[in-house]
């Protein structure tokens, strides 16, 4: 009886230790910084050859609507929730625009086919921009995002395959193929912007691409993702594969060679590996965006504690996708069904967004 | 193999053990548990994880009155971390099985209240759990120690009651450490033989 006394004193010694906060960060103090892009115009509208294509159907308009509207908006959001800002827009009519810690939009240039000479949201800019405005201002202990909203890519020609988001001047005229086509090495590549980001002395990297195959963005050593790279088949559940593929994950932690780490940066991506993501008129947003943008202005708190985390804003997001786009069986304009899965990283911490 | 042929396998044999009970002399029990699990990724400092399960127990006395092996199919779940520095750990639920030894002594006996035994078990398990808000699977070993007190009352000799505390290493491939501890509380039902029970 004595021992057993003493086992029910050792437990509850350990139950008023443990309700302690041993481990208490809140002297932590993490300041947020954010990089905006958005391309909604790719190539000038006035382009006569583009123009005669477009018109007679032999060739598809490249340009979106709305991803200028994505960036817009949420760098406006996040800059009032704290952040330090820099965003970059190529709007409709192929002006763009840079906002810095003022958040005026300033025009600084029109539309380049150049990705190196443009002044937006380009290819080159993302690593100076990094470097200009944030590595040398952003601890150890702050928080970066990076947004893009425009298109996205897949090279299925690469083993293993490679995904790209498309930034200014990425897309331009292949004769080859009497088509507009994203040239690959204008677009960004999955490891690349992991190469970018390892500008930042910063852990804590979250990466949201509101793009086609963005999926492809997610490089999970560890995690088996059950729901598929492409969901127009609808979606999975837990299987005996599941299993297989976390034990294989567990026992090489080497499963995914593309894609960003997730101990460099977690990623939010609209879509999965092998799918497309689309934009609605009735939102005038990304379907993704739109959601996501809800969620940030209060409603992802899914636990209700006053803060949102990336993880909460993910899943409110895929929740909006899921419950008021590809409920409605949506079809894209060439007659197949546009539904898509938002997918994120895996790794064991989430940030507080704000 | 689908899960309904799953669960029709685990039918087949929770009825099996249960048709041949009184050579196997087995018990058939469950459990809940409370845990606090320290957990410490790379780049990111150790926070506690509050959490919970059920267990489905399934004991079968060996040769020895005071040595057994214990099997278990647990039901889980770990809360994120608090939000303090803000950074957190994710929480997860799911499954794991766990084997263990058992190995009990006798405590003290009297006619009139029953048997206290006391003494440990030891083994591992294997764990599928998922992120929670995420379609996340991810798997890890979990070698566990338990310390654990037994009773059977003498009016109910077919019912052990158990306490136990665990302490339980996750061998978490994604982070520095994860180790837990916690209390649970249990009953086990004897079916067969009641002399040979832990």
């Amino acid at each position: 009886m004595k021992t057993l006394v003493r086992i029910l004193a050792a437990a509850a010694l350990m139950a008023a230790l443990l309700s302690c906060k041993l481990f208490d960060y809140s002297n932590i103090t993490s300041k947020k910084f954010a990089l905006v892009y958005g391309v909604t115009a790719y190539v000038s509208p006035t382009d006569s050859t583009y123009v005669a294509n477009v018109t007679n159907g032999t060739s598809a308009d490249p340009n979106l609507s709305y991803p200028d509207a994505d960036a817009q908006s949420l760098a406006t959001l996040l800059r009032g929730e704290g952040y330090t800002v820099v965003a970059r827009w190529v709007d409709a009519s192929g002006k763009e625009y840079l906002t810095t810690s003022a958040g005026t939009p300033v025009p600084v240039g029109t539309l380049s086919s150049d990705a190196s000479g443009a002044n937006g949201p380009s290819k080159a800019n993302i690593p100076l921009d990094i470097a200009n405005y944030f590595a040398g201002v952003m601890g150890s202990d702050d928080t970066f995002l990076f947004y893009f909203s425009g298109h996205g890519t897949q090279d299925t020609t690469s083993s293993p395959l490679h995904e790209f988001f498309v930034p200014e001047g990425a897309v331009q005229w292949d004769s080859s193929q009497d088509e507009y086509a994203a040239y690959k090495n204008d677009c960004v590549r999955d490891d690349e912007m992991g190469g970018y980001l390892n500008a930042l002395k910063t852990p804590r990297k979250i990466v949201v691409l509101d793009t086609c195959n963005s999926g492809g963005f997610i490089g999970n050593q560890l995690e088996s993702d059950w729901t598929p790279s492409d969901s127009v088949s609808g979606p999975t559940f837990v299987s005996p594969g599941t299993l297989i593929e976390a034990i294989s994950n567990y026992a090489d932690m080497s499963s995914s060679s593309t894609g960003l780490s997730p101990y460099g940066a977690m990623v939010l991506s609209a879509s999965g590996r092998d799918e497309s993501s689309y934009e609605w008129d009735n939102w005038k947003h990304g379907v993704m965006t739109y959601w996501l943008l809800q969620g940030l202005e209060g409603s992802a708190d899914l636990n209700k504690d006053g803060h949102i985390t990336a993880l909460e804003a993910f899943a409110y997001a895929k929740s909006g996708v899921d419950n008021n786009w590809n409920d409605t069986d949506p079809v894209a304009s060439d007659g197949t069904s546009a539904v898509f899965e938002p997918h994120v990283s895996g790794g064991p911490v989430d940030f507080v967004l704000f | 193999m689908s899960w309904s042929r799953l669960s029709r396998l685990l039918l087949f044999l929770i009825c099996s053990f249960w048709a041949t009970a009184g050579a196997h002399a087995f018990s058939i029990g469950g459990s809940a548990g409370g845990t606090a699990t320290i957990s410490a990724g790379q780049g990111f400092g150790p926070k506690l994880q509050y959490g919970g399960g059920l267990t489905l127990d399934f004991y079968f006395p060996l040769t020895a009155s005071w040595a057994g092996i214990e099997t278990s199919v647990v039901a889980f779940t770990v809360q994120p971390s608090d939000i303090s520095g803000d950074f957190l750990y994710r929480g997860y639920s799911g499954g794991a099985v766990t084997v263990m030894g058992v190995f009990t002594g006798t405590i003290a006996a009297s006619p009139r209240l029953g048997e206290i035994r006391g003494g440990v078990r030891a083994g591992i398990g294997a764990a599928l759990p998922s992120y929670w808000y995420t379609t996340l699977a991810f798997f890890y070993l979990e070698p566990r120690v338990e310390g654990l007190a037994t009773w059977t009352p003498a009016a109910l000799p077919q019912f052990t009651f158990a306490l136990a505390l665990p302490v339980a290493m996750q061998l978490r491939r994604d982070l520095d450490y994860s180790v837990s501890t916690g209390l649970s509380i249990g009953v086990l039902y004897t079916v067969g033989k009641v002399s040979q029970r832990q």
